[in-house]
């Protein structure tokens, strides 16, 4: 095993004005144009400013954990908002967070950041790390390339953006090529480079799209659950335990104690074959609001029997949500569209994240289609079955009524909940062995099975699925509705309206919910947290929103104030030996100046000579020259005297002198 | 189990890490950096358009690897290295590179390295790095800043990379490699290396020779005071073997008569005749000051490597203060067996006992009790100690008691990690001093202050 160290050449300061380029790219790609040419500007003002400011290590490590601050408030923030999804709002936002560093570096004398000042573990180690760890960066082209990572998360222009990357990495590569290589020969190579990374863009953009495809087919054909209003695949036939998420998909808050359960129906679907529900393809129309309100009127009926207020959490800016059936009209300010279809389902257009509105109900259903001939379709797969059911049960004989009642009491007494299935039977069979066989399953047998015997007795029906509203939480004084409350069950028409009648075993819900993960509580709370802080008032109106933004005018403010009381510096007077201005406190003496203006005028100083010596030699008589030697030798090396006071007696003292001299 | 399956991790990173060290140039790592976030962030194409930076930067990367495999060229290296050099102090030797091919070379790079073994697990799991202290609890417990301060200091440092700018055609340069090393000892060289950018300055071809080489580092020495030794001259017998001159140095004490067995070139001719018995010169018998240095290498589990290394450094220092023709200095400890070496009047040269304690090395079994038997077995031929020891516990006090029990004047360095420490305990014979590992300069500069202090 071996080690090496890195004096090899560090990394080079990005060349004059293509931070303000590469910022450039990045505001066009992500709409921030007006902050990246106040950003770009700031940063490169630096090639024509004349002064820097004396920036100690402790003021770089403040300035660097304040950034570190906004960057981790920023990725609450962006998380909270945007969910998974936020990943590239970060991306995005990145020049943002990082900017504060790479400004205080460039006004910096040194226009260097100590690997201290960014990561803590290395401040910690204080004198003790080593030069491996503890060296000086130039962060500017790291910064650059940033970017340029910031700014494909903008996604506008394909072929544009390729074309300005490969600019900047021609321009910005071109400062690191070796000396001893010819303009000539190193562009060849970086040309072709670039050609092939242009075809092979393209085919990553293609593999991409046919792995993805090909991917979705599989999740189609084998994934259970979405929101489809034409299409449903059950888990019917699928081995194993059926497991659903614990995640809170709702929020429902009422002044009514609800004694039953609440169906909150999503979705309905007419036609069944091997495991699939769907529809035919159906368009939505809007629905109009209400003049002057954000309301949405769904059934005319005026009884209001109940009013909920709802907190829904928007994946996209565009769902199919669960409602109850009875709904008479929906107000939010959060929503911008409601949109149904003429199976009752209804999608709402609003923000992403969670959002609010409130929902009324009454005694009447808001949707009153008539059934039409998919409610009464049997594939012939499952005629057989579903007749010898009937046969059995007698239906045939029965009134309606009677045929509901005798279907829900044969479910209720000879059936169990069941969220596993075991056996693994031919395709189609697995209705049959539900229904004479094992006589356990989940809530999609029993739906799919009981809609299937309604239309063998004549009854037109359909499969529904939604969720259950019954958890209480005292907590948030309300109810809540996870991704396990999914439920379906099935609406038949009868004398005129569609009913809802659901055959699965009660104890569904608390199987479901006795399974839940110990972890629960700590994810309900951060769920709460995040619906806390990004869902607005229903009531609240559009121009009350409080732009957090603001709050950086002070941030901005304060910096600007504590900027400006730091003692600056002319770029010249830094020199090479900048470091040393700093780290050996002394040597920025004002007699320094004196002893140039002596030296110029009378003769040097020569070498060994001390500066008393030097004094008697060109000038015997001035005895204030002595005094300020001492005070020189005070400032410069005395370790217990306060070097602001000896500092500011040494600068009146070299004035006066230098005014005597002159 | 984790932390060994953690330290398996280690190794291959290291190995990784090395690796790109030695493969990429600051700027090629950069591009990789590039390409590995712009790979992450592009693995949606339809979210960012991360994925065409990422194609430039690996195009650029794979470009500049082929062009590494393109730009070869005949040259070697070779060391000339000094005999010893000394712990924190720049040690400096010289490289010789021939160009032996037709073309002048550019921009190469020298890598030389400090080898030692990868550490095994359990030796890890043993170790402690006093900088633990101030590391995060999840660096601590992970272990890997410790891994590397590790292996650091079992290299013995670290040597930074050269550039030579130019060699012209069949021409050879020398060319000077400092580093310091950082501990003492043995420290071993083993490949050394010849890195050249290729044209894009993303990566580095590498020609690497094999020479193995070591260099003793000798342990750090402090500046000692004046130390005014209170002790007794004693007879030594067999002195004149001992004397490195002969004849004048040889004190006259008197005259007296002849006895049998006296030498003839002792008879004085003078009395002889004007007595007319034979009178012999009487000389003085040899008397010399004879020194021990104790130095103690029992280091409890709670002590750490740094008290020590200070412990060698100051016994060191005794070492190379003492002047030869005054005193002889017996150094004595316990590694695997009990040692004993002396310095001075034509034993071994103070070069050859400062790399015996170069190569001194601690025990972590109690060998105190083995100590005092090597020092009581000596202790008459001794007029003054001086202990150096690591630990100030009931070990350490009742050893001293034994040593103040045996009358010889003695003086304690006891070396700590804390910055002052109580003594309850009296001794009659033993002066004990308290030198902490951060300040043991100025501690000792202290002591010149001090009226008598040492035994």
């Amino acid at each position: 095993m071996s080690d090496v160290v890195s004096s090899r050449k560090k990394l080079l300061p990005a060349p004059p004005l293509s931070i303000l380029v590469a910022l450039l790219i990045w505001g066009w790609q992500t709409d921030y144009l007006i902050f990246a040419i106040v950003m770009g500007i700031l940063l490169e003002a630096y090639w024509i400013i004349n002064f820097r400011i004396n920036f100690s290590d402790k003021d770089i490590n403040q300035i660097v954990d304040l950034s570190g601050l906004l960057f981790f408030l920023t990725i609450v923030y962006v998380f909270v908002n945007y969910g998974a999804n936020g990943i590239y709002k970060i991306l995005e936002l990145l020049p943002f967070t990082l900017f504060l560093i790479l400004l205080i570096q460039r006004y910096s004398p040194h226009n260097t950041i100590k690997t201290s000042a960014l990561f803590l573990s290395i401040r910690r180690l204080g004198k003790d790390a080593n030069d491996e760890l503890l060296y000086e960066i130039d962060i500017s082209m790291p910064y650059l390339f940033m970017c340029l990572i910031s700014a494909s998360s903008g996604h506008k222009e394909n072929t544009l953006f390729f074309i300005a990357c490969a600019v900047m990495f021609f321009w910005i590569g071109n400062t690191f090529r070796p000396k001893h290589i010819a303009f000539y020969k190193w562009a060849l190579p970086v040309c072709i480079a670039f050609l092939l990374a242009f075809v092979t863009q393209t085919g990553i953009k293609r593999m991409h799209s046919a792995t993805e495809t090909f991917f979705m087919s599989l999740i189609d054909h084998y994934g259970w659950r979405s929101s489809d209003p034409d299409r449903k695949m059950t888990a019917i036939g699928q081995l194993g335990r059926l497991k659903l998420s614990d995640r809170i998909l709702m929020r429902v808050h009422t002044k009514v104690e609800n004694k039953q359960p609440v169906y909150l129906q999503e979705l309905t679907y007419s036609k069944y074959e091997y495991g699939i529900w769907s529809n035919p393809a159906t368009d939505f129309n809007p629905i109009q609001k209400t003049s002057n309100k954000k309301e949405w009127i769904l059934n005319r009926t005026q009884t209001v029997l109940k009013s909920y207020d709802v907190g829904i959490y928007m994946q996209d800016q565009s769902a199919i949500t669960a409602i109850p059936t009875n709904t008479q009209s929906l107000t939010g300010q959060d929503l911008v569209q409601i949109e149904t279809n003429e199976n009752g389902v209804i999608r709402i257009d609003a923000r992403e994240g969670w959002i609010n509105y409130r929902l009324k109900t009454t005694d009447e259903l808001f949707y009153d289609g008539l059934p039409n001939e998919q409610d009464s379709y049997i594939y012939d797969k499952y005629k057989d079955t579903f007749k010898t059911l009937a046969d059995e049960l007698e239906l045939d004989n029965k009134t309606h009524k009677e045929v509901i009642t005798t279907i829900q009491r044969y479910f209720a007494d000879n059936f169990y909940y069941s969220p596993s299935q075991n056996q693994r039977y031919p395709k189609g069979k697995y209705l049959e062995h539900f229904l004479f066989d094992n006589k356990r399953g989940h809530c999609e047998y029993f739906a799919t099975a009981t809609t299937l015997l309604l239309r063998e007795a004549g009854i037109p029906a359909r499969y529904t699925v939604g969720y259950v509203m019954s958890e209480y939480s005292d907590w948030e004084d309300g109810y809540l509705i996870r991704g396990r409350d999914a439920h379906s069950w099935v609406q038949y028409y009868l004398d005129g309206k569609w009913r809802i009648l659901d055959t699965t075993p009660a104890v569904w819900a608390p199987m479901e919910s006795a399974d839940s993960t110990f972890l629960e509580p700590i994810y309900d709370f951060f769920s709460w947290l995040r619906y806390i802080i990004t869902s607005e008032d229903i009531d609240a109106s559009a121009n009350d929103d409080f732009n957090f933004a603001w709050l950086l005018i002070p941030l901005a403010l304060y910096l600007i104030w504590s900027f400006s009381r730091k003692e600056r510096l002319s770029k010249q007077s830094i020199g090479s030996n900048a470091s040393n201005n700093v780290e050996i406190y002394g040597t920025d003496s004002p007699f320094y100046e004196l002893m140039y203006i002596l030296e110029k005028k009378y003769d040097a100083r020569r070498p060994a000579e001390t500066l008393s010596q030097w004094i008697k030699r060109i000038l015997p008589d001035a005895n204030q020259l002595y005094e300020i030697i001492a005070l020189h030798y005070r400032y410069r090396f005395s370790l217990n005297s306060n070097k602001q006071t000896a500092r500011q007696e040494l600068i009146s003292k070299v004035n006066e002198q230098t005014m005597s001299i002159n | 189990m984790f932390r060994r399956l953690l330290f398996k991790n280690f190794k291959l990173f290291y190995r990784l890490n090395q690796f790109l060290k030695y493969r990429f140039t600051q700027h090629g790592l950069m591009m990789l950096i590039i390409m590995i976030t712009a790979g992450i962030f592009g693995i949606d194409t339809r979210s960012t358009l991360s994925f065409q930076l990422f194609s430039i930067a690996f195009l650029l990367l794979c470009t500049a690897f082929i062009l590494s495999l393109l730009h070869r060229k005949q040259y070697e290296i070779r060391r000339i290295l000094p005999d010893t050099g000394m712990v924190g102090e720049l040690l400096e030797y010289r490289c010789i590179i021939n160009n032996n091919s037709k073309q002048t070379i550019q921009n190469l790079i020298i890598i030389d390295e400090l080898y030692s073994e990868f550490p095994d697990f359990s030796y890890f799991a043993k170790s402690s790095d006093p900088l633990d202290k101030k590391r995060f609890r999840f660096d601590r417990i992970v272990g890997y800043p410790r891994l590397i301060n590790l292996l650091r200091y079992k290299r013995g440092g670290s040597i930074p990379s050269v550039n030579v700018d130019y060699i012209a055609s069949h021409h050879s340069i020398e060319e000077k490699i400092r580093f310091k090393p950082l501990r003492r000892g043995y420290v071993y060289l083993n490949k050394i290396m010849l890195a050249r950018s290729e044209p894009l300055g993303l990566f580095q071809s590498i020609k690497s020779f094999s020479q193995k080489d070591k260099i003793l580092i000798l342990p750090k020495l402090y500046q000692l005071p004046e130390l005014d030794m209170i002790g007794h001259r004693m007879y030594l017998s067999g002195n004149r073997q001992q004397v490195s001159k002969k004849g004048d140095t040889q004190e006259f004490v008197s005259l007296r008569e002849y006895r049998p067995g006296d030498p003839l070139r002792a008879i004085h001719w003078r009395s002889y005749a004007r007595l007319g018995k034979p009178v012999v010169k009487e000389y003085q018998d040899e008397y010399q000051v004879r020194y021990g240095l104790i130095l103690d290498t029992f280091l409890s589990p709670g002590n750490t490597i740094p008290v020590f290394e200070e412990a060698v450094s100051i016994a060191a220092s005794f070492v190379a203060s003492h002047k030869q023709q005054d005193s002889l200095l017996d150094l004595m400890f316990i590694g695997n067996r009990a040692y004993r070496y002396t310095s001075g009047k034509g034993h071994h040269q103070t070069q050859s006992i400062l790399e015996i304690l170069a190569c001194a090395e601690s025990n972590s079994e109690n060998n105190l009790s083995d100590l005092f038997a090597l020092l009581n077995s000596h202790i008459n031929e001794c007029c003054g100690l001086i202990c150096v020891l690591l630990e100030f516990d009931i070990e350490r006090q009742t050893f001293l008691k034994q040593l103040d029990q045996l009358g010889m004047p003695a003086t304690a360095f006891i070396i700590t990690d804390e910055q002052s420490a109580d003594i309850n305990i009296q001794f009659q014979h033993i002066s004990p001093v308290f030198i902490p590992t951060d300040n043991v300069q100025i501690t000792l500069d202290q002591l010149k202050q001090a009226p008598k202090v040492a035994a």
